[in-house]
């Protein structure tokens, strides 16, 4: 318990880290998300095709590989980032794809109705997506969500990988230099669990004051 | 043309059930909508082209930068790499999968005894982040008695086992959980009322049904099960993406080896996914 006490602004920093990635690669995959989805529902083929592609690259690669990727990768063609920007950039990149899914089955809970009633009065695709079909769907989409941003807080411990001292890294360095494991796997599990109920409580509240009953 | 345009624009959903936003369009929605499919190619031509230039202009086509994937070795070596990958992806599925069902028949049920540490055990291991378990694995292991003594390679081995049973039972536990409740409460009620035990009843009768409901996510998480076997990387298990790392430092050419890989990854996990998808539709049909 001293232990950890002692290291806590370490510690702390590296929650700091955590939720930097967590929400900045939460925000860029939600836009990246929004995009694709669009591009999944859109009348035009080719839009689709790209939506589908980038959804199942993204879906079906380990998050640790597009981590790899943009940190060895991306200097030989000229982008030279920091570790965090990598971690990052890779992070974003596949929660969009992981979104995109999530809204769209935001989208398929909107019914039908909904879309046949914007076009009777005379929307076009624009308007009845952006005035009729996204503000329900991302409301319904709001569980979802949720889900993945809990996930998203574990999952960017691969950070660690690349030197990114995240809470678990900054948590297993200190195990390493003071040669004890437990106080600090302790520590990062009670902030997991703490961060976890925080998200969900949240997300419980925001889904009632704004999901539509129906 | 016209069957051209009609592929190009095509205004039905590609599932049943999904939203359908645009109608058959008029002759002025065709015309917008073949102008976006132009600009559109045209943006993802360009997107395809820009990259393709990147890789020009930085020299990452140079024939020796591609060379050591026309020999077999290294093709051997990154294979193996797969084979590795699977092999721990396997082992972790079966012991993870057994687990989960235990773990969801006892928190369905009634006895505290069973209930209470089931639940425990679900919601400790779920809050824990995967890397963290592998890494507390492959540092305990060997100091814990009865495990000394194994070469780096088994301790690497198991702890990447046991991180992904411990974590992934508890997600199988939720999926099946999420089976069981989504069953008419008829038919506990009906199975009780023929006389079989609680024990029986479960086993006979309502995990079966929960676990062909459950099954398109079991295929879903298990497909990240596979992808996390790749976080063997933190602990030295030699599978496929630290391979690629290594073909990667020994050739110096990171990108193409991990384009290699990464393609590997993306073939056999989209087989996973893409039944979990299959199976979802079924389901989806047979149940309107």
């Amino acid at each position: 318990m001293q232990i950890v006490l002692d290291n806590l602004p370490r510690l702390l920093r590296g929650l700091g880290v955590t939720l930097q990635l967590t929400i900045g690669g939460f925000l860029m995959g939600l836009l990246i998300g929004t995009v694709i989805a669009v591009f999944r529902v859109s009348p035009v083929k080719p839009l689709r095709i790209v939506g589908a592609a980038y959804v199942s690259t993204m879906v079906n690669s380990p998050l640790i590989f597009l981590v790899f990727l943009a940190y060895y990768g991306g200097p030989k063609l000229g982008a030279l980032l920091t570790n965090f920007q990598c971690a990052l950039v890779a992070v974003g990149l596949y929660l969009g794809g992981y979104m995109s899914e999530a809204l769209r089955s935001g989208f398929n809970a909107v019914s039908n109705g909904q879309a046949e009633a914007a076009r009777a009065i005379g929307l076009t695709f624009g308007q009845t997506l952006m005035h009729v079909i996204l503000p329900q769907a991302l409301r319904s989409s709001i569980g979802p969500l949720a889900v993945l941003l809990n996930a998203n807080y574990r999952n960017v411990a691969v950070a660690g990988i690349i030197g990114v001292a995240e809470v678990v890294k900054a948590g297993s360095d200190l195990a390493d230099e003071t040669a004890r494991q437990y106080p600090f796997f302790v520590f990062s599990f009670l902030v997991f669990m703490v961060l976890g109920f925080t998200t969900a409580a949240l997300a419980g509240w925001l889904d009632n004051r704004v999901a539509i009953k129906r | 043309m016209t069957s051209l345009s009609s592929w190009l624009l095509d205004v039905k959903p590609s599932k049943p059930g999904e939203l359908q936003i645009t109608e058959e369009l008029g002759p002025r929605g065709r015309r917008r909508a073949l102008i976006g499919t132009v600009a559109a190619t045209g943006l993802v031509l360009a997107a395809a082209l820009w990259i393709v230039r990147r890789f020009q202009a930085k020299g990452q086509f140079a024939p020796e930068l591609w060379r050591p994937f026309r020999q077999w070795a290294i093709w051997r070596f990154l294979l193996l790499g797969l084979g590795q990958t699977l092999k721990a992806a396997s082992v972790a599925l079966v012991f993870a999968l057994t687990l989960g069902i235990v773990l969801a028949m006892w928190r369905a049920s009634s006895p505290k005894r069973k209930r209470i540490p089931a639940t425990m055990f679900t919601e400790i291991f779920r809050a824990c982040a995967l890397v963290l378990l592998i890494k507390f694995s492959f540092f305990q292991l060997p100091k814990t008695p009865g495990f000394r003594g194994w070469t780096l390679g088994t301790y690497a081995f198991v702890a990447v086992v046991s991180g992904l049973t411990f974590y992934y039972s508890t997600v199988f536990a939720e999926v099946i959980r999420s089976g069981i409740r989504s069953l008419p409460k008829g038919q506990s009620e009906a199975a009780l009322a023929i006389g079989l035990t609680e024990t029986r009843a479960m086993r006979l009768v309502i995990l079966p049904q929960a676990l062909r409901r459950a099954l398109p996510n079991i295929f879903t998480q298990s497909a990240s099960l596979l992808k996390d076997t790749s976080l063997g990387v933190f602990v030295t298990y030699s599978e496929l993406l630290s391979r690629a790392k290594i073909v990667g430092e020994f050739s110096s050419n990171f990108l193409q080896s991990f384009v290699v890989a990464g393609f590997m990854y993306i073939v056999v996990v989209a087989i996973l996914t893409s039944t979990a998808n299959r199976l979802q539709i079924r389901q989806a049909r047979s149940s309107r």
